[in-house]
């Protein structure tokens, strides 16, 4: 054979030889489930199950998916990796939707997001972050928990579209010193730090992490085209955003302890409520803190008893401001400052009974919640305008719960449960759950699901009075969500799955906020302080209005070899809003959603890209524009090198948006454009090292 | 997949049950995960019941889950031991059988000590003193380092150290929870002869496996494992229990009426030496240059 004819033959020699070498290596690391963890969800039923076992539709993404393909915040997640869920970003938050419903200016109140299974969302507003407010930094994420459609039976409410759950490493998952330095473009920062620690004391396991972190950015320069006179051009230091934060979390024996403190605050560039363009004054800020400690004991065999009490405090300051000539004191410019602190304070019992095919959960929570608000104009000079308003309101959620999972055969499972709520606002509700699953191979599940969900209004909506602006509605009555759905889960092999679903929904009573025009209109039995109706013409308030039907259907696929990782997700969904018995649809929402990921792996090593595409969809029905938003496609690249300079250092370039795509999403009618432009290319580059 | 043994037998995503007819005596076998020293017990477990004059009926399990105990539950109510291999199956077993009231014999767990569920434990490791003595005689060594996460193998450790102590010989410690931690610790590798790593979480980490093999490879210090796999990924040699003294061993505690939860019964015989390139069986009574090819 000659030199030149035997050089292929070489080299495929070689690279067999080296795909050898890494299927063994493969094939070890995956044994590490024989020996440590196996994938479980815990967001559905309060405690371990299989995925193909709880009675939801669910994606994981386990911490090394999340270091693989770079996500850094919850709304990455949604957007690049899960099955129907989305964010629209407006530039002040990711405001989340799934399965074809989105609402603007909905705060994320209809899914419920948790840490370690304590919910976030707060009482004021029901609002949930899946930014930088609410939760720690992924790198700190143990995995996320995505459970689709109404699933909060043993929670109480709030899952319309459905539950983030996002699980921390401890101190055990995430031991030693760990230090991690992000910088790029936008005169973008952060720096994270944590140290974790585990053992055993006297026969007893015990773990500590502590974490704290600061992040920075100025945000993306913006040049936008002008809309009238006061609206557009360009502007720069607008997009910025703060978070720093500082979580622990310990364990000792059956008692463990959550601690979580930060803010976020972030600029408002596309200026609200037609404030002013271009103000770097413009911000909106949420900071929690948060304090959980929870006892969790397997009492037998049978038997697991857990209890937690828990602690939460919300504040939310915004500031917008205006320029009104006619303003008083004979000063043009003021601000619009509204501040908010509330309070949710409260505990959970729960038992889990298992003995032969039956599983019972039962249990109850009861949270006592308090909200104080008040908001005025200040003046440049620092003089407060005359008017100000304040308010203060107290509520509640109490929930019991209870869920039989029955096994009458390993092919079957055949689960029902029921939850009744009283919240103030929103009074009575009961929620049933009812679910088959059958297996008709070990790795193939049908489930077959029925759910129903509701959401309080929140305090803001139903109790909020100042008259001038807003009326209260103590009639305002809780959301319902009714959902059907037929879905599988099937892994062929340990290295490929697939998932698909099909759903159908109708939220009924949904709240919105509608402007008085006439008296008549007024719910509640509310008066006006003068006890004049008329006065109340103009004001807002919040009222049950129209049903929400959508129906659709997703498919989900993972793979992975040796060396290559790649999933593809791909949803549709179909939402029409029913009002006085016609349909229309809902604007902001995309039919046809899909993200894909892939990754190779070599040696030190990584490269992977994640793409979304998010369909056309309307735009507010009030723009009266023939134009849509959507129809784009957003990818990012992640490239990692795993090296030792004198500790192990990871170093990840990460350019977001690669390909610059001007994807537009439709915008709030509050915004004075139609659309609101996705965030341009950026370029980070990450070191975390461990020491 | 074809076993060191050259059985072939079938992959399980999350475990196996291996279940004997009714008309005999009862036994279950089950076992969780794919790793496969675990598979080659569960193995050497079925032939064990053949020489008894069973044959095992093999069953696939679905994972850590509801249906698993239920089912586990049923298949256990009419037998009268059950063998688990490997630390989830252990939990999952003795949790559906209700323990107690149906013997589990625990197979495949490197350290019981973090599983806190009821059953009578086989020894993962070999008899560690005689263990000690071999290794000392065949790498002509005297200090032995023990790299461990604390959290996970604190006990494992203490074991290590106490049989080494009665073995004539040191042991030095080398907690390590992170790879950062492993750098520091091994600037201690000069002063041990021979590197042991037990079955910890670091050898999941590849960053941290790396460190290890390439700390070893440079200081040029015999490196050994307790895995069948280590030699593959840069170990000098691993040495584990012959599956097949692992499964007379557990044959035999089912036969006798050993307290759940007590010390974990040492298995008996030969040990396998296994380097890259072969497999050798090794009896730890007998010197190093006496030892036979397999």
């Amino acid at each position: 054979m000659s030199g030149a004819a035997s050089r292929p033959a070489v080299v495929l020699a070689l690279l067999a030889a080296a795909m050898a070498a890494g299927a063994q290596d493969s094939d070890f690391f995956e044994q590490k489930d024989s020996y440590f963890q196996t994938q479980t969800i815990e967001g559905v039923s309060k405690r371990a199950e299989a995925l193909t076992e709880t009675p939801a539709t669910v994606t994981v993404i386990g911490r090394d998916d999340i270091e693989r393909y770079g996500f850094r915040t919850l709304a990455d997640v949604l957007n690049f990796a899960s099955v129907g869920n989305f964010t629209h970003n407006d530039r002040r938050y990711d405001f989340a939707g799934g399965r074809g419903l989105f609402f603007y200016e909905d705060f994320n109140t209809r899914v419920l997001v948790m840490l370690n299974g304590h919910p976030l969302n707060e009482p004021w507003n029901n609002f949930g972050g899946v930014g930088r407010e609410m939760v720690v930094p992924l790198e700190l994420a143990e995995r996320i928990e995505i459970i689709y459609g109404p699933s909060s039976l043993l929670y109480g409410g709030y899952s319309l579209y459905g539950i983030v759950n996002v699980v921390t490493r401890n101190g055990e998952t995430e031991p030693g010193r760990r230090l991690r330095l992000t910088g790029g473009s936008w005169k973008t920062g952060e720096a994270l730090a944590s140290f974790g620690r585990a053992g055993s004391a006297q026969g007893t396991p015990w773990s500590l992490l502590v974490a704290a972190g600061y992040y920075r950015s100025s945000g993306e320069d913006l040049d936008l085209e002008p809309i009238g006179a006061s609206w557009g051009g360009p502007q720069s230091g607008t997009d910025f955003e703060r978070a720093p934060f500082a979580f622990v979390h310990a364990q000792r024996g059956d008692f463990s302890m959550l601690l979580r403190a930060g803010y976020r605050r972030h600029g408002a560039p596309l200026a609200p409520y037609e404030s002013l363009y271009g103000s770097t004054d413009e911000h909106v800020q949420d900071s929690k803190h948060l304090a959980e400690l929870r006892w969790d004991r397997r009492m037998n065999a049978r038997l697991r008893l857990s209890a937690r009490v828990f602690h939460d405090d919300y504040t939310y300051e915004e500031n917008d401001p205006f320029s009104d000539p006619a303003a008083d004191l004979g000063e043009d410019l003021y601000t619009f400052v509204l501040h908010t602190d509330d309070r949710d304070t409260g505990g959970e019992a729960r038992l889990h009974y298992q003995t032969g095919g039956h599983t019972v959960t039962l249990g109850g929570e009861y949270r006592a919640r308090g909200m104080t608000q008040r908001s005025f104009d200040r003046f440049a000079g620092g003089a407060v305008r005359d008017g100000a308003r304040e308010a203060a309101v107290t509520g509640h959620l109490a929930v019991a719960y209870a869920q039989e999972e029955w096994r009458p055969s390993e092919r079957l499972a055949l689960i029902a449960g029921a939850n009744i709520a009283d919240t103030k606002p929103g009074g009575r509700r009961a929620q049933p759950r009812a679910a088959v699953i059958v297996k008709p191979a070990p790795r193939l599940s049908v489930k077959a699901l029925y759910n129903e969900g509701f959401r309080p209004p929140s305090i803001f909506e139903a109790a909020y009075a100042d008259f001038s602006q807003q009326i209260d509605n103590p009639d305002l009555r809780s959301e319902r969500i009714r959902s059907g759905e037929l879905s599988m889960m099937w892994s062929p092999s340990a290295k490929v799955s697939a998932q698909a679903y099909a759903f159908t929904s109708r939220l009924t009573g949904l709240i919105r906020g509608v402007e008085i025009t006439a008296p008549s209109q007024v719910q509640g039995g509310v008066v006006a302080p003068s006890g004049d109706p008329a006065d109340l013409v103009g004001v807002l308030q919040y009222q049950s209005g129209g049903d929400v039907e959508a129906s659709g259907a997703g498919v989900a696929l993972r793979a992975r070899t040796t060396s290559l990782h790649g999933y593809l997700n791909v949803a549709y969904a179909r939402p029409r809003l029913v009002e006085g018995g016609s349909l229309s649809p809902l604007p902001a929402s995309s039919s046809w959603l899909a993200s894909g990921g892939v990754a190779y792996e070599r040696g030190r090593w990584t490269a992977a890209a994640t793409a979304r595409y998010v369909g056309p969809h309307d735009l507010d029905a009030s723009r009266e524009m023939a134009a849509r938003a959507g129809d784009f496609v957003e990818a990012n690249l992640r490239l990692s090198w795993r090296t030792r300079l004198v500790y192990p250092v990871r170093l990840d370039l990460d350019v977001r948006n690669v390909l610059g795509a001007d994807g537009t999403l439709a915008a709030s009618p509050v915004y004075t454009p139609a659309t609101v432009p996705i965030e341009g290319r950026r370029v980070l580059l990450s070191a975390d090292v461990r020491f | 997949m074809v076993l060191r043994s050259g059985v072939r037998v079938r992959w399980a995503a999350f475990g196996i049950v291996l279940a004997l007819p009714a008309t005999v005596r009862a036994e279950l076998i089950v076992r969780g995960g794919s790793a496969r020293y675990t598979q080659e017990i569960v193995e050497a477990l079925r032939k064990e019941a053949g020489t008894h004059g069973v044959k095992p009926e093999v069953a696939d399990l679905t994972g850590v889950g509801a249906t698993d105990h239920s089912r586990l539950g049923r298949l256990a109510a009419s037998e009268t031991v059950v063998f688990a291999v490997g630390p989830q199956a252990v939990t999952v077993a003795a949790s559906a059988v209700e323990a107690g009231r149906v013997p589990v014999i625990a197979l495949g767990v490197p350290n019981p000590d973090r599983l806190k569920v009821r059953a009578t434990y086989i020894a993962f490791y070999p008899r560690l003193e005689p263990l000690f003595r071999w290794m000392a005689a065949r790498f002509n060594a005297r200090t032995f380092g023990f790299l461990y996460t604390p959290s996970q193998n604190a006990a494992v450790a203490a074991a290590f150290d106490e049989a080494a102590k009665a073995a004539g010989v040191s042991l030095r410690a080398i907690p390590a929870a992170s790879s950062g931690e492993l750098v520091r610790g091994l600037k201690a590798l000069g002063e041990v002869d021979v590197l042991l790593c037990p079955v910890d979480p670091l050898l999941f980490d590849r960053e941290s496996l790396r460190i290890v093999t390439d700390e070893a490879r440079s200081a040029k210090k015999p490196l050994l494992g307790f895995l069948p796999d280590m030699p593959q990924l840069g170990f000098t040699a691993a040495l584990v229990s012959a599956p097949e003294a692992v499964a007379r061993t557990a044959w035999q505690a089912s036969r006798a009426s050993s307290a759940p939860g007590a010390k974990a019964q040492d298995v008996d015989g030969p040990i396998l030496y296994v380097t890259k390139d072969q497999t050798t069986t090794v009896d730890l009574a007998e010197k190093p240059g006496e030892r036979r090819r397999k």
